[in-house]
């Protein structure tokens, strides 16, 4: 399963430290684009997972510790102390127990209650990313003086259909 | 342990307010505001001389001059419970009377008799701006739940027979309408300052929460406010007002 978040749990407070494009996890990082070019949407995988994301124009890809991929908006002149909007994406076999993509949703806010503090869960939608059933969790929490609202999205990578069904 | 927040009255958040100028002897009080100040001096923010402490000098220009000022009152049965929300650049201060969110517990007769609270005392918090609208959101009740399709049309007075009396009769024959009937209900106000933008929205519990609007005089319009678009109300309600230090 997928867990693709917009949080600061991973790293430092501030955000995660920055990735040297294609090193570091494995991935592949999205071209640069040319100069004057309008902004487009890029593309970043990680071959060791087969996880691809597409890159909002403008964010960086950035590396963090047991996270397949890690994108960030990118800190401005002078912002580097300021918290900065991240999408972490992590890869993972949930136990045998947990079957079906709600079962891991529930184990996931379960499991965020515990780790974050004044963890508030507002929405869980239904959604379909890449094909896949899925979950967006809209969620607020604090994290010392900041107060962020995350989305997780877990998706899961449903079994082929048997013959017959 | 933590220590638990101040619950104080409009006249305790004046005695605040006027500590910043006048020091508040406890003295000179009655007992109900004297017990105020206690708890005021106990949360650090006013010092025991009476003087407003130098360090929660933020706290009291947050109240005085904010960036953005948010009300949300439920009412429900006789009664309203206020969350109010002064927002600074870098504080804000909350003042919350106790949370009005349905449980699944509470049925319909038990919203619509509601009665007021024995003591009109708020909840004091002193908080980061961007931890507001979780706040409200928390207070509200606001969580996964059922996000129905398409507008419904029906009488204001027959809305307001059924807020007051969960035996009054659904108006039509609409399944939407008559399930939303049998859930628990209350009105929502949420006001915002300086902009004076004031929305309604219906909790309707277990059949969700609907936008309330008047499209023409006696007609009540209820439009389906899933809980995301209702959290995105309440940030775009408090960050087109002002440029509270919302992340």
């Amino acid at each position: 399963m997928t867990d693709g978040g917009c949080s600061n749990r991973r790293g430092s407070r501030l955000g995660p430290r920055p990735l040297i494009a294609g090193q570091g996890n494995g991935s592949t990082a999205p071209a640069p684009a040319p100069a004057g070019a309008p902004p487009v949407w890029g593309h970043i995988s990680h071959p060791a997972t087969g996880l691809a994301l597409p890159v909002p124009p403008g964010w960086q890809a950035v590396r963090d510790t047991g996270a397949a991929l890690v994108l960030a908006w990118p800190a401005g002149p002078g912002q580097a102390a300021r918290f900065r909007p991240n999408a972490v994406a992590t890869v993972e076999r949930p136990p045998a127990a947990i079957t079906g993509i709600s079962a891991y949703t529930a184990a996931s806010v379960v499991g965020l209650q515990r780790m974050l503090t004044g963890l508030h869960v507002i929405a869980i939608d239904v959604v379909t990313i890449g094909g896949q059933d899925g979950r967006r969790v809209l969620c607020g929490y604090r994290d010392g003086a900041y107060a962020i609202a995350a989305g997780m999205v877990p998706a899961a990578r449903l079994p082929a259909p048997q013959a017959g069904q | 342990m933590p220590r638990q927040p101040p619950v104080i009255t409009e006249a305790g958040l004046r005695l605040l307010l006027d500590s910043a100028t006048t020091p508040q002897a406890g003295h000179t009080l009655d007992e109900p505001l004297r017990l105020e100040r206690d708890q005021l001096v106990q949360a650090g923010l006013i010092g025991g001389d009476g003087w407003l402490n130098p360090a929660a000098t933020d706290v009291v220009e947050a109240i005085r001059r904010p960036d953005v000022q948010l009300q949300v009152e439920v009412a429900a049965g006789a009664s309203v419970r206020v969350f109010k929300a002064w927002l600074g650049y870098q504080r804000a201060v909350i003042l919350a009377q106790p949370s009005p969110a349905i449980t699944v517990a509470d049925s319909p007769q038990d919203i619509a008799g509601r009665t007021p609270p024995a003591l009109a005392g708020y909840q004091l918090q002193v908080v980061v701006p961007g931890w507001v609208p979780v706040a409200a959101a928390r207070w509200l009740g606001l969580g996964p739940r059922e996000s129905p399709a398409g507008d419904r049309r029906l009488p204001w007075p027959a809305l307001l027979r059924r807020l007051a009396d969960p035996g009054a009769p659904v108006p039509g024959d609409d399944p939407v309408l008559a399930r939303l009937w049998g859930q628990p209900m209350q009105l929502c106000a949420i006001t915002v300052q300086p902009s004076r933008s004031r929305t309604l929205v219906l909790d309707a519990a277990g059949a969700g929460l609907w936008r309330l609007a008047t499209e023409d005089p006696g007609t009540a319009v209820l439009t389906p406010l899933p809980p995301h678009a209702a959290w995105r109300l309440l940030l775009t309600l408090i960050t087109q007002t002002g440029r509270a230090g919302l992340i």
